[in-house]
């Protein structure tokens, strides 16, 4: 696969014509910088194995920030047909709703300037972070699991962590269904008891930052949010249980390959007929493991509060915590999209994507009808963040969707080989960025020449019209697993 | 001969293992795995025996079916395999008499959170048998 290959649609889109055993076009959208980085691994090749997925609609879709993932690349989007088409959990991934809040305050930068350091010690020991984090709360009984996996954010705010218009400001309002927890194994529920309210490790975090660049005025108002104000963002998912429910399908479906009446170009990539026994079980359990990440991320929110409100010794209502909007970008969910002219249920897939809907989609809260849904792209821990919101025209173009954040560049080992924790510290603190991590080789693996730059990400996605910048944040403070 | 080696990966963790055969190729995955997650490879802690029965589609799958069993009793059990012995062994079924140590619980769970079936296919190559592995980590 080279650059003669594609065919270019517009400025920021190029598409990869049908041929051989796909069923539909791929289409990536690029820059021309961003495109010849494309082509450093095999996920365009990726890009065709999913557009060969039976049931699979108008375009096998990758975002800006496409790189080498497992069966779908990252960035990767694919709707398959509701009735006939195939879900696969490489197409979700293993961090099931792996996704990111953004909160604003009532605080202003000048508020908390000199309270940085302290802020983000406070957060980083409020929250268990690292690998195998855990007992943030106490360990949860089988039927406190189990609620958990039914009801999503719904059973954290009833537990007293946040408020019910959390709920609004979240994508699903918190809650995927169905969920059914029959179809989640032993092993997943015995790695999910004691992680409710932990951030994890690797490139999961909490940032404690400030709106630095306002893009579009009308918006940023109706958000209600201020010049300089204090924000915080949290990205995490549904730690150990997404990876069990994940890997036990994988091992399940390829267990039940032969049943399949297509070429499977890569394990990875198996699948099951949505409509098949297996198809639905795996729907049930994944819906289980997001339901667990909002819990987790609203859980996590609360304890955030907690700690800032104590730091700063000011009240719950003085701090003014006000969740902007919870993202996911791990997940396959039935939606309604246009297709040939016609309103067709469908099963989109995103992994590592985000939903973006536009003004006035029925989906979206009633506040969120005339901005449309608000979209969060982190960059990494030395650099901006972006508040985006979805369009008209990516309902059009991409089921509704846009991407992520900035992927590596550099590998960890090669992270590790060219610098040392001292260095990255160093380089964080002459940006007045604090660091708090449960490891220093975490620090090393993250620092911000191991990822792309997430302006360029962004900055592809508004110019194709699929997603309008609003705000651009600033890190002050950052907690990493 | 080289047992396993790391392969480069931007995102994630990935390994190359080798094995004279079949039986080695397992061995070896074993070895690798913890060579991998430990720094030192704990010596102590409760012995066991238990018997272990895979069954996958083909010996690829085997292999990865193997290292995910290792990494489940790791992180949620704190057991280790310290040694095994297979029993029977075809293209689609493992099993053994695996001896167990169960160790202190870990500080932190192994950097490695699944292992994938992205790609994972044993190919011969100069007389030896190898199969790459894909981590999430």
């Amino acid at each position: 696969m080279n650059k003669s290959n594609l065919k270019q649609i517009s400025p920021n889109l190029w598409e990869i014509p049908r041929s051989g055993e796909m069923r539909v076009p791929g289409r990536i959208y690029a820059n021309r910088q961003i495109l010849d980085q494309i082509f450093n691994d095999n996920a365009l090749q990726q890009v065709i194995n999913v557009a060969s997925l039976p049931g699979i609609q108008k375009y096998s879709l990758a975002m800006p920030d496409i790189h080498w993932g497992y069966g779908f690349p990252i960035e990767g989007v694919a709707a398959m047909n509701a009735e006939n088409g195939v879900i696969s959990p490489g197409g979700v991934g293993y961090d099931i709703n792996c996704g990111v809040r953004m909160i604003a305050t009532d605080l202003e930068y000048d508020q908390i300037k000199a309270h940085i350091m302290a802020l983000t010690e406070a957060v980083f020991n409020a929250v268990p972070t690292g690998i195998g984090s855990k007992n943030a709360i106490r360990t949860l009984s089988q039927t406190e699991l189990q609620e958990v996996m039914k009801n999503g954010s719904r059973w954290a705010i009833e537990q007293g962590y946040g408020r019910e218009s959390d709920l609004e400001a979240t994508e699903e309002f918190g809650n995927l269904q169905p969920a059914n927890s029959n179809f989640v194994s032993d092993r997943a529920r015995q790695r999910a008891r004691n992680q409710l309210g932990t951030l994890g490790s690797g490139n999961h975090f909490i940032e404690l930052g400030v709106v630095r660049e306002v893009f579009d005025e009308f918006i940023f108002t109706k958000l209600g949010l201020q010049q300089n104000q204090f924000i915080v963002i949290i990205h995490t998912g549904s730690r150990g249980l997404g990876h069990q429910i994940c890997d036990d399908y994988v091992h399940r479906m390829l267990q039940e390959k032969h049943k399949l009446s297509f070429h499977l170009p890569d394990n990875q990539l198996i699948s099951a007929y949505i409509n098949s026994r297996l198809g639905k079980e795996y729907f049930g359990a994944m819906a289980c493991a997001a339901n667990f990440a909002w819990a987790n991320r609203q859980i996590i929110m609360s304890l955030v509060e907690k700690a800032i409100c104590k730091q700063m010794k000011i009240s719950v209502k003085n701090l003014g915590f006000n969740l902007i909007y919870d993202v996911c970008h791990n997940i396959a969910k039935y939606e309604e999209h246009e297709i040939d002219g016609k309103m067709k249920r469908v099963c989109v897939h995103r992994k590592g994507a985000t939903r973006a809907f536009g003004p006035h989609h029925p989906a979206l809260a009633s506040r969120f009808k005339e901005t449309g849904q608000p979209v969060i792209i982190p960059g990494d821990m030395g650099t901006k963040s972006y508040l985006c919101v979805g369009t008209a025209k990516a309902m059009k173009e991409t089921f509704g969707s846009c991407c992520h954040g900035a992927g590596r560049v550099l590998s960890r080992s090669k992270a590790l080989k060219i610098t040392r924790a001292e260095e990255v510290l160093k380089d964080l603190n002459r940006k007045n960025i604090s660091l708090q991590a449960a490891s220093r080789k975490t620090i090393v693996e993250e620092m911000s020449a191991a990822y792309k730059n997430v302006a360029d990400v962004v900055q592809t996605m508004h110019d194709a019209g699929i997603a309008t910048k609003v705000v651009q944040t600033v890190p002050l403070g950052v907690v990493k697993g | 001969m080289k047992i396993w080696q790391q392969l480069e990966h931007t995102a994630d963790f990935a390994f190359r293992i080798f094995g004279r055969d079949p039986e080695d190729l397992l061995q070896n995955a074993r070895t690798a795995f913890y060579e991998a997650v430990f720094d030192e490879f704990p010596q102590s802690g409760k012995t066991s025996s238990q018997n272990f029965e895979l069954h996958s589609p083909d010996q690829s799958l085997l292999v990865i079916d193997w290292l995910r069993e290792l990494l489940y009793r790791l992180s949620v059990e704190n057991k280790i395999i310290d040694s095994f012995q297979i029993i029977e062994l075809s293209d689609t079924k493992f099993k053994a008499k695996c001896h167990m140590l169960k160790i202190k619980e870990l500080s932190k769970e192994p950097f490695i959170k699944a292992v994938s079936y992205h790609n994972a296919y044993i190919v011969e190559k100069n007389c030896l048998l190898q199969i790459d592995v894909v981590c999430d980590v």
